[in-house]
């Protein structure tokens, strides 16, 4: 192989396999912040309800200390 | 008069979720990685410029494909429902765009599952490479395809195809009907390692193959005069545009499976770089083997190179048939197809089942079923006939030249200009996500995407209109491409003027019974809610914690103020949890773990509020 073929095959697996390192390795640092701790809708979740209405992983309420407004968050009054 | 106010929703949506960020992030990968990133990236590198493509394809990624990637996540992740769902509750105007994102899914479906059972019956005949020594004849005799010149209508079945769609659908209806968590999440939990896995095996025989550095050489050598052709950065945004599976309803789909409190941008870069991996070593695989082949049969790189249908079935088979241990590389490549496209037929699939279940109020099942039903029986009509390959040739160029690429065009310019909405959708992605993103993000979704969508919608229609397409008769042509594109478009927009009854989910509360957010305001922030701490304070937190008392802080310890259970807080504001209860193995650190001393300054509500912190 060329000297410039070498150079960006290696180039380009680094930036590729390496962004994907960096970015695994940021979601492992920030593992803290996952929201499958405390959660109730764990990979066991509760088997079906009515045909009409569930289905086998239908999940239960957000115990989550801040509920709805977390995510919703507000619309600032900035018009 | 006061208008009579709607009554307050009271009762929570079905619609399943994924248990946690892992499952999501395989889910996201099987869906974009796919049949385009193992026989469309190699072939679309070493036309454009070889090594050099790396460069536009790299700066691609950054400025089109993750920034779209995020806002399908924003969108989905924040109004929770499935396309026309959301983007009805981000603004009732832009329903349409949903609905259009769900027919585009409805259309690639159909054939997608045509080309998923021939890779299905080609694991099987690598066996014995039952091609023979004529892979390109017995491709026509497999499919019975008629020539394009002549394409039309027949119905003419063939049963070895019709058996293998069929068995693709029922295949389908099953992970489906299972649900998000177990069939969705499970199934990309299990195929994807083994992808990768397989993948993996078939480029390391694929590289010490005798030839294989002639076709890396002709891959990656670099011709840097190809940079100043506009093509070629089409090319490189087309490649990543479509090869992300962004811009028409999966992720956005996927995203609203979500837990609230999930990390979608530190997700989303993992999706993002792991399907641009998974191309790469597509390309070497691919690439070396062609390598082999040419020197095998004494031909240039040039001459073997295909890309699509023709790479897959005629001549990886020829390759298969020179090569050592041929049945191997056989089973891994066609294996690797039907894996790859599996996980994102599924995903294509899901878009419209999540649509029906939203706008009938049905369950998994008969949601499921109301949708496989009738696609799989248009996928037989359509796709199992000698007509079959030339309506799926067609279908597919107009289907992604202009139902994705325009819907995305369309979807972008709403956003960022009508409805202007790109200041809540990157405030939404800040408050949980790890990357924060901000002007660059927003440039690159207002004007970067946008602009590069047009030119490949201009490029290709120019070409199309100016040549025809594929030397097809117009009247083929002009029915199932221009046609087809038109009437999904039609149909999107008279879907969204049907009026959301009182069963469906868009009078729900969401999954977890929490209250749906506010349509999106033009040119508004959003507020974290009180109390709110985000990704970068937690960590900062942690790190003050650590620094206060280095002794015995877990990597994974909760803070007071961030989501922890009040209860569940000890001295110090470090949280911890009984004996017996699920402990360390949830941090991930395998480490047990206690409070820091009372009475030390690692009270961490307090250094925050010193700003300390930051």
């Amino acid at each position: 192989m060329s000297t410039g073929a070498i150079v960006l095959l290696v180039l380009s697996m680094v930036l590729l396999w390496g962004g994907l390192g960096l970015a695994v390795l940021n979601l492992i640092r920030n593992e803290d912040y996952s929201a499958d701790r405390h959660n109730p809708d764990t990979a066991d979740a509760p088997a079906d309800r009515s045909q009409s209405r569930g289905g086998a992983d239908s999940v239960g309420r957000d115990q989550e200390a801040d509920g709805h407004a977390a995510l919703n968050g507000s619309h600032a009054a900035d018009r | 008069m006061a208008r009579p106010s709607t009554p307050a929703p009271t009762e929570a949506a079905d619609r399943g979720a994924f248990s946690g960020r892992t499952a999501f992030i395989f889910a996201a990968i099987g869906s974009a990685v796919g049949l385009g990133n193992i026989w469309r990236f190699p072939y679309t590198a070493y036309d454009n410029g070889g090594g050099a493509f790396m460069i536009p394809y790299l700066i691609a990624l950054l400025t089109a494909g993750i920034p779209l990637l995020f806002v399908d996540y924003a969108i989905g992740h924040r109004w929770r429902g499935s396309a026309p769902l959301a983007w009805r509750r981000m603004n009732r105007r832009a329903e349409a765009v949903g609905w259009w994102q769900v027919l585009i899914c409805v259309v690639i479906g159909a054939y997608y599952a045509a080309i998923l059972a021939w890779s299905l019956w080609y694991t099987l005949f690598s066996f014995t490479k039952k091609w023979g020594s004529d892979p390109a004849a017995f491709f026509g005799e497999f499919t019975q395809a008629d020539a394009p010149e002549t394409a039309s209508i027949t119905w003419d079945f063939v049963p070895t195809l019709l058996g293998g769609i069929l068995l693709v659908w029922i295949l389908v209806a099953v992970v489906l009907a299972l649900g998000v968590h177990k069939g969705i999440a499970r199934s990309s939990a299990v195929f994807i390692p083994l992808l990768i896995v397989m993948f993996i095996v078939l480029v390391i025989r694929a590289v010490t193959l005798k030839g294989a550095e002639v076709g890396l050489n002709q891959l990656f050598q670099p011709d840097w005069s190809e940079l100043t052709n506009g093509s070629v950065w089409v090319a490189a945004y087309g490649q990543i545009f479509f090869s992300l599976s962004v811009a028409f309803g999966i992720m956005l789909t996927y995203a609203s499976y979500l837990k609230k409190k999930t990390d979608l941008t530190g997700s989303g870069l993992v999706v993002g770089f792991a399907n641009s991996g998974f191309e790469l070593l597509a390309g070497i695989g691919v690439f070396a083997a062609l390598g082999f082949m040419a020197t095998a049969t004494g031909q240039g790189v040039n001459d073997v190179a295909a890309a699509g249908v023709g790479l897959a079935f005629i001549a990886f088979p020829a390759i298969i048939n020179e090569a050592p241990m041929g049945e191997l590389v056989g089973v891994l490549f066609f294996g690797s197809l039907v894996l790859a496209g599996f996980t994102s037929l599924i995903s294509i699939i899901e878009v419209v089942v999540a649509a029906v279940q939203d706008k009938l109020g049905l369950g998994r099942l008969s949601g499921t079923l109301a949708v496989v039903l009738p696609m799989s029986v248009i996928s037989v009509l359509l796709f199992s006939t000698t007509s079959g390959l030339n309506l799926l040739d067609v279908t597919d160029k107009f289907i992604n030249s202009f139902g994705i690429v325009t819907a995305a065009l369309v979807g972008t310019f709403l956003i960022a200009f009508v409805l202007r909405a790109l200041p809540t959708l990157r405030d939404h992605l800040n408050m949980y996500g790890t990357f924060r993103v901000g002007n660059f993000w927003l440039i690159t979704v207002a004007a970067v995407a946008p602009l590069i969508l047009l030119s490949t919608l201009w490029l290709d229609a120019s070409d199309i209109l100016k040549n025809g397409y594929n030397g097809m008769p117009s009247s083929f042509v002009n029915t199932f491409g221009w046609g087809m594109a038109g009437a999904v478009l039609v149909v999107a927009v008279l879907l969204s003027l049907l009026p959301w009854s009182a069963r469906s989910n868009a009078h729900r509360l969401d999954s977890d019974g929490d209250p749906i957010a506010d349509p999106a305001i033009p040119d508004t922030r959003l507020e974290a809610p009180h109390g709110h701490r985000y990704p970068q304070e937690l960590r900062a937190d942690v790190a003050a914690v650590r620094q206060a008392d280095p002794v015995d802080v877990p990597a994974g310890a909760v803070i007071a103020g961030s989501h922890a259970q009040p209860d569940k807080v000890g001295p110090g504001g470090i949280a911890v949890e009984a004996e017996g209860e699920s402990s360390a193995a949830d941090l991930g650190t395998g480490q047990t773990h206690r409070a820091p001393h009372p009475g030390t300054d690692a009270d961490i509500t307090d250094t925050a509020a010193k700003g300390d912190a930051r």
